[in-house]
């Protein structure tokens, strides 16, 4: 055998050999896996609720296993459902532009920040745009109700006072596209920014020292070497949120529209019909619901990494 | 930075340590000891004394837990433990996460003993099997708690003929009023005994609207609520769902598609012309909580029951007028329930403690009203009390019957004599009695009520135009099942009251 | 590691934008700053108002009519609110603590090439991001296997680790750790716990600062957890305490026309609203004072002269 084939071989065996740091590697991993068997993996056999009618005899573990097995029939209301089309259309169409917005605001303002000549104001700015993530929704709900309320909105005592008559903004879908999609990013914006900050602060600034002397403007800097070393955090939250297309925020869709009936076009996607739909619904009937969006949220990132894969593999997350 | 890493890790094991001890006993001090160790283990907990007396878990609908609140059930439990050898843990579910927090204790098996439970849940919960069937033991176990209720009130709560809960004997039927503030009525000279049908009102809610100006609207709605009472003449056969119903007085029982009714029709177009003449507030369909203080509202009551809006609205006077009712329906009934876990090991002491509740005033008073002393001073030994605090969390209505309850300092002191008396006077509706089992039309229940609600706030409270939106909506909950379910909901009818 | 207020270096002040571009980038930031900040504005204007002039003469971004009404209820309830606020900070820390341990070990090992069990690994943390068994078998595993009910470690486990932040951790340390540092650590004898605690995460501090920030946040903000696993309201967290007081009034309101009489005596005892704004301001307020604190790891200058350690 030649030297080569021989160092090849030895190579390979030693890829496939359990070395010590396999070991050492295991046993700091030890304690999270631990944490997904417990708190992920084990509670999995809840998926099997989808399939039955749950009834109670004795402890949980009997009830979910003696239950009597239905197939898919717990499946059924949500596929019968006259409006399916409305609240998928809903779901989708605003998780892509949740999508694009939530890496294209975030990544912008991210570099921009991190140009400003003031640090000190630059804190200022990241503290209070982290503010809205604070707000939990139901709060929201009621700043919302205080500048759209009818007779005692901020708004509409602004109309007033400039001479034109108050809008029932609940009532109105027109507006509300942007409302959400606003609501959202603003939601949203702070929380982003933070991923793509801690990547741009991490990068190594040889790189643009030398881009420096080599006479590259700021914008160039940016396009050459600030984007392409983000694109690797961009391609990965971007499947991870591809991968969460069919699940929506709950707060911003029902609690902050009040549930307005003229709304319901605008505003109802999966997770509010199934929230509605739970207080006649049955435990199996919930569980189905959980069960589907699962699938389909697995099926696009598998769907989206594949792509990704293809053009850049490199960049895809498996 | 190796040494600080060092540092700083075990500073925080033993902050962690530290915080684990913290929690550790802070979750110890308050009384529970319901820490299951298996799915159907019943809380046990043995005091001083020698003898067993057994700790029931009790879950109740309340608000924010006060801080004397272990201390209050810490005299009852003196009370109860001595008179009948039975202990209490209450566990409170505020408004908000009832739901929740309901349907995961009853799915997951965790252990309790009583429940409240009420018509929007109850045949659900029947239905998996959560309760225990009571028919037999509470009549040969606890007869005084039997007789106490009347037989019309336990038809309530019969699932398949048999009784799964102990009713609230409180103001079980349904008597509707019409409350006017006083002060528009002698403004606009409104004769308010006079006013019968709700196009009587239509002249004086009129008059109320052009003399107090635009932004004034004599009936303001709610989002929920609507005109309350507005479908009472159907009994819901406590799906919940308002566009099916028997009409209460059918002597042939048959079901319904309710918006197509002729009277609801005619009320529903008044509605409508109210809300476009401003008399409705035009955001009604979208508010939640109501202002305080109405022109004019209606609502579900009894005499002297006024006097708690008026302290609550800050008005000076209300007046009622009785114009429909007393009814008894299973709805009505099923308002407030208590009922007993299938898997309790203590079925017996649990409706023995019911029934101390039930007719013992010093522990009814003790479970509405709070701590004696700190909540409440008795101001006629347990018949008038008067209140000296506000937080105590658990709602009267909740617990147990009114007829052992005292009476509040300011309201009348016969105030649950007239309640009696109006029940004794209840007619009951042709249904009564009967539970829809709906355990095969679950999809199309669960689809008609997603097409209702895609509608119901506008079309209750007036904004949108009956004649344009029922001929839609019928269609709609067509197909969505409804008929489907009226079919299967009349074939029960037939079978059970053949 | 200090980060710097100014530009010290020649190289940085010739590397900036210019003045003009500078205050475009001030405006847009103080348009984006407002808008965030106004809603904060307004539920403090709430908070401060008097009931009577919200009936009155409706919401207004800054109080008409003064009143310390809500401040009073919250000084009253004090023992309650300061409980709640001692659990959240409490399970905040420790749950930060050790839900950045355990994502940045996994993450360490997920990120070394030639680990034998990075493809399984891999898998169990991904596979939890899509199934999920469901509320109730959860919580039928944590209340009856593992005892956690009506205990802060409920509040705090289940939060730790989240497959997100485990996969952020393990991409950084992908890109960011030269190969040849930890190759030349092992040749040095250096067992992988060593070299993780001893070499990575003191040059990881950025990464190390997001999760933390993230798990902080996370933990702040979570009121599901104390709703669903803590009976006794005296574990409740500050959020949870909130979200119960705010949606008791909503749930109370759509049960109204049902309970009759006893609704109107029930909601007599509820907070008013500008009490409930009260406690969502208190809940903002550690915020805006923590959070400045671990910015410096995410301040990047023009990266010249950037924090890396």
């Amino acid at each position: 055998m030649s030297m080569a084939t021989e160092r090849r071989n030895k190579r390979k065996r030693s890829q496939f050999r359990w070395r010590k740091q396999d070991t050492e590697l295991t046993l700091l991993a030890l304690p999270t896996t631990i944490w997904y068997l417990l708190f992920c993996f084990l509670p999995m056999f809840g998926i099997i609720i989808a399939f039955k009618n749950f009834k109670i005899s004795g402890g949980f573990l009997s009830n979910v296993f003696n239950s009597p097995w239905v197939g898919f029939k717990n499946f059924e209301f949500l596929f019968t459902s006259n409006d399916a089309w409305i609240i998928i259309r809903n779901t989708i169409g605003y998780n892509i532009i949740f999508i694009v917005l939530g890496i294209v605001l975030p990544v912008l303002f991210a570099i921009m920040i991190g140009l400003l000549h003031n640090r000190k104001a630059s804190k200022i700015y990241q503290t209070m745009m982290f503010l809205p993530y604070f707000l939990s929704w139901v709060v929201v709900s009621a700043v919302g109700w205080a500048f759209l309320s009818f007779d005692k909105g901020i708004l509409n005592q602004m109309l007033a006072s400039a001479g034109s008559d108050p809008v029932n903004w609940y009532m109105e879908p027109a507006y509300w596209p942007y409302f959400l999609i606003l609501l959202h990013v603003w939601k949203g914006l702070g929380y982003g920014m933070v991923i793509y900050l801690a990547t741009i602060t991490s990068l190594d600034s040889t790189y643009y020292e030398a881009a420096v002397i080599d006479g590259a403007s700021i914008w160039q800097q940016t396009r050459y070497i600030t984007l392409p070393m983000l694109k690797l955090v961009i391609v990965m939250l971007f499947i991870l949120a591809v991968g969460r297309i069919f699940y929506t925020d709950f707060g911003l869709f029902y609690q902050v529209t009040r549930d307005s009936n003229s709304l319901f076009n605008v505003s109802t996607t999966i997770d509010v019909m199934v929230y509605k739909q739970l207080k006649s619904a049955t435990l199996g009937m919930a569980a189905s619901a959980a069960f589907v969006q699962s699938v389909l949220g697995c099926a696009t990132i598998l769907a989206a990494n594949w792509i990704v894969r293809k053009i850049d593999p490199d960049s895809a997350m498996m | 930075m190796k040494k600080s890493w060092k540092l700083v890790s075990t500073l925080c094991i033993l902050t962690l340590m530290a915080a684990a001890l913290a929690a550790c006993s802070g979750s110890n001090t308050p009384s529970a000891t319901n820490e299951p160790q298996s799915a159907t283990d019943a809380p046990k907990k043995t005091d001083a004394p020698s003898k067993e007396i057994p700790t029931l878990v009790w879950w109740l609908i309340g608000g924010q837990v006060p801080n004397n609140f272990d201390k209050a059930v810490d005299a009852m439990n003196a009370y109860t433990a001595e008179k009948i050898g039975v202990k209490i843990d209450i566990k409170v579910a505020s408004w908000g996460e009832w739901d929740t927090k309901i349907n995961t204790i009853v799915n997951t098996g965790e252990p309790f003993d009583i429940m409240f439970t009420n018509s929007g849940k109850y045949s659900k919960q029947t239905a998996m099997g959560a309760f225990a069937d009571i028919t037999d033991l509470v009549q040969s176990e606890t007869p005084d708690l039997y007789k106490l209720i009347p037989e019309k009130v336990w038809d309530g709560t019969k699932i398949g003929g048999k009784y799964y809960s102990v009713p609230t004997y409180k103001d079980s039927s349904l008597t509707q009023y019409w409350v006017y503030d006083d002060k528009y009525v002698q403004k606009y000279n409104i004769d308010i005994n006079s006013i019968k049908t709700l196009q009587d009102l239509d002249g004086p809610l009129r008059s109320m609207k052009s003399g107090e100006g635009k932004s004034f609207y004599p009936l303001p709605m709610t989002q929920g609520e609507g005109l309350n009472g507005f479908f009472n003449t159907y009994d819901d056969l406590t799906l919940g769902f308002a566009p099916i119903g028997v009409r209460t007085d059918d002597g042939s029982r048959t079901v319904v598609s309710v918006l197509e009714q002729p009277d609801i029709m005619a009320n529903l177009k008044l509605l409508h012309q109210w809300y476009e003449d401003g008399i409705i507030n035009p955001d009604a369909p979208t508010k939640t909580e109501n202002d305080k203080g109405r022109a004019f509202f209606a609502a579900q009551a009894f005499p002297g029951a006024e006097v708690s809006w008026q302290i609550n609205d800050a008005v000076e006077k209300y007046s009622m007028v009785q114009h429909f009712g007393p009814i008894y329906t299973t709805s009505t009934i099923q308002g407030s329930l208590n009922a007993i876990s299938a898997n309790s090991k203590y079925k017996k002491e649990a409706l023995k403690y019911l029934e101390l509740v039930n007719t013992d005033p010093k522990l009814r008073n003790m479970l509405a009203f709070g701590e004696l002393g700190v909540d409440y001073n008795n101001v006629n030994g347990e018949k008038v009390i008067e209140r000296i605090s506000d937080t105590w969390p658990l709602a009267a209505y909740s617990q147990g019957t009114f007829f052992n309850l005292a009476v509040t300092k300011g309201a009348p002191e016969d105030q649950w004599d007239q309640v009696k008396k109006l029940n004794d006077a209840a007619i009951s509706s042709t249904v009564l009695g009967f539970a829809l089992d709906i355990s095969n039309i679950q999809t199309e229940l669960a689809n008609s009520q997603a097409v209702w609600d895609k509608y119901k706030y506008e079309l209750i409270t007036g904004a949108s135009d009956p004649e344009k939106m029922i001929p839609k909506i019928t269609a709609e909950l067509m197909s969505a099942g409804m008929d489907t379910i009226m079919k299967a909901a009349q074939e029960q009818i037939n079978a059970y009251f053949k | 590691m200090a980060t710097r207020t100014t530009y010290e270096t020649g190289l940085e002040k010739f590397n900036r934008t210019s003045k003009a571009v500078d205050i475009l980038f001030n405006l847009n930031f103080i348009i984006l700053a407002l808008l965030c900040v106004i809603p904060v504005i307004v539920v403090l204007s709430i908070s401060l108002s008097s009931e009577n002039s919200i009936r009155e003469t409706g919401y207004h971004l800054f109080p008409v009519a003064l009143s310390g009404e809500a401040y009073a209820f919250v000084v009253q309830q004090g023992t309650m609110i300061l409980r709640a606020f001692g659990v959240s900070a409490l399970v905040t820390v420790a749950g930060t603590v050790i839900g950045v341990l355990l994502t940045t070990t996994m993450g360490y090992a997920l990120s070394r090439p030639s680990y034998k069990l990075r493809g399984f690994l891999t898998w169990v943390v991904f596979i939890p991001m899509i199934f999920n068994g469901g509320l109730v078998s959860s919580y039928f595993i944590n209340t009856n296997l593992l005892g956690l009910k009506d205990s802060v470690w409920a509040l705090i486990l289940p939060l730790a680790v989240s497959s997100f932040n485990v996969i952020i951790c393990k991409t950084f340390f992908k890109s960011t750790i030269p190969d040849g540092l930890v190759e030349s650590a092992e040749i040095d004898g250096a067992s992988q716990q060593r070299i993780f605690f001893s070499i990575i995460l003191p040059i990881s501090l950025p990464v190390i600062a997001t999760i933390g920030l993230f798990l902080c946040f996370s933990y702040w903000n979570d009121w599901f957890q104390s709703m669903l696993y803590i009976d006794n309201q005296n574990l409740y967290s500050l959020q949870a305490l909130l979200n119960s007081l705010m949606s008791n009034v909503d749930a109370l309101a759509k049960n109204a026309a049902s309970m009759g009489v006893s609704y109107a005596v029930l909601v007599a005892t509820m907070p008013k609203e500008s009490a409930r704004m009260a406690v969502a301001i208190i809940i903002v307020l550690p915020v805006a004072f923590a959070y400045p604190f671990f910015q410096k790891y995410f301040i990047s200058g023009l990266t010249i002269g950037a924090v890396k350690g």
